[in-house]
């Protein structure tokens, strides 16, 4: 290993002690009331978003992470869009209590209102986003928690059979603006999937066309 | 990339008895085996009206088992089964929606098949050609449960596999590759119910290897 390799190593070393210890560094929040009131303004004052964002899939019994990359679309009221482009591309429109997806092979629709699990999934990304999953604490054990940067909440549900599935939720919110930074779901043991959002842009136009199934 | 013209064709009809000193079974290179092949395929499962689509991930690990896992693009796992060398097979999760005992059966059947992919080199086989390819296929049976392995010109690996019971053909797999050992594509189709299997190879890896 060369002079450079070392301090590139040990910068990233320091790095990610720094990384682990502001991760420790997370508290219980201080005014839980506050969030709640600043979050709920910012989701009231928010009308569309668009966002890059990087999926990271963790399996305990794999070495590598899988990465999916993509772009995420929000547009009042409950208009989502998810663009895979990496590894393969893949659409999901949820618009309208429908839910559309298309891969390079077929495309399909569902009735949300007919299907529990889609009203359930649509519930829950859709909370995710706008922070409406915090007022359901009949579901979910909420836990709250700040540090200098980040909201960080984290949702453990109630029901067995939706632990078996799902064991915790983990939302972290940019301090700024409120807004979602990071979703992570984590499942029994050690697999988890990640979601980072980046480049978020608020309140941008975004056609409605872009949540129609074409 | 292989187009198999023969996964349809009426079976018995086309074998031609071989001897047995035509068998190439220790000489058939497996694929899935070795560090060289894609961990990810982009994956669709069809059955009846229900359509999965997603990741699929196959891992050899060195104690001689493959970690079969398969997830949605969202990450949601719909199932992880891992198949031992020796033919057990774990079934290590599966979504509530998709976990019916026949359902678990025919997929632990249909990927031990896809991943094992080669006659068992222990067991008894016979050796036919085919009459209308002249390709050769090597039969091995267990019970009334009989796998027609249809062997690729250059002799080193399986390039469809047949098994039929004592009903007729049940299902029918198509590996593809443009390259000696490295799968692109794999189709498996059943004959009696509606059940399709299709992975193709992402290889530029999308994976960070940083662990």
């Amino acid at each position: 290993m060369n002079k450079t390799s070392v301090f590139f190593t040990c910068l990233l070393g320091i790095f990610l002690s720094y990384a682990v210890t502001a991760q420790e560094s997370h508290k219980p929040m201080g005014d839980v009331a506050a969030f709640k009131s600043r979050l709920a303004a910012m989701s009231a004052s928010t009308n569309s978003i668009i966002s890059d964002f990087v999926q990271e899939k963790n399996l305990s019994v794999l070495s590598e992470k899988i990465i999916s990359k993509g772009r995420f679309f929000f547009k009042k009221e409950n208009n989502i869009r998810w663009e895979y482009t990496e590894p393969t591309q893949y659409l999901i429109i949820i618009s309208n209590n429908q839910l559309f997806t298309r891969d390079d092979k077929s495309q399909k629709q569902y009735d949300i209102q007919s299907n529990k699990m889609f009203q359930e999934m649509n519930r829950f990304i859709s909370g995710c986003i706008q922070g409406d999953i915090l007022k359901n604490d009949k579901d979910f054990a909420i836990e709250y928690f700040e540090s200098s940067n980040w909201y960080y909440v984290k949702l453990v549900p109630r029901a067995e059979k939706m632990k078996q599935m799902l064991h915790e939720v983990q939302i972290c919110f940019d301090k700024n603006d409120l807004t979602v930074s990071s979703l992570k779901m984590v499942e029994s043991g050690e697999d988890y999937t990640r979601i980072d959002f980046i480049n978020k842009k608020l309140n941008t136009d975004i056609p409605i066309e872009k949540f129609s199934f074409k | 990339m292989l187009l198999l013209s023969g996964c349809s064709a009426s079976l018995v009809n086309r074998l031609q008895r071989l001897p047995e000193s035509h068998s190439t079974v220790n000489e058939l290179i497996p694929w899935f085996q070795g560090d060289h092949n894609p961990i990810l395929y982009k994956t669709t499962i069809d059955i009846y009206q229900h359509h999965f689509s997603g990741l699929m991930v196959i891992k050899q690990f060195p104690e001689k088992s493959h970690r079969v896992l398969f997830i949605t693009e969202m990450g949601i796992k719909i199932f992880d089964m891992e198949f031992f060398s020796q033919g057990d097979i774990e079934l290590h999760y599966c979504l509530e929606a998709l976990n019916k005992r026949s359902v678990i059966r025919t997929l632990k059947n249909d990927i031990g098949l896809m991943i094992r992919n080669v006659p068992e080199p222990d067991k008894k086989v016979k050796v036919f050609a085919d009459r209308e390819s002249k390709k050769k296929i090597i039969r091995q049976k267990t019970g009334l449960v009989a796998c027609y392995y249809f062997i690729r010109e250059d002799h080193h690996n399986v390039d469809a596999i047949i098994q039929t019971t004592g009903t007729g053909k049940k299902v029918n797999l198509c590996f593809y590759s443009a390259a000696e050992n490295l799968i692109d594509s794999v189709k498996v189709s059943h004959y009696k119910i509606q059940l399709d299997i299709h992975l193709t190879a992402l290889h530029e890896n999308k994976t960070d290897a940083s662990e």
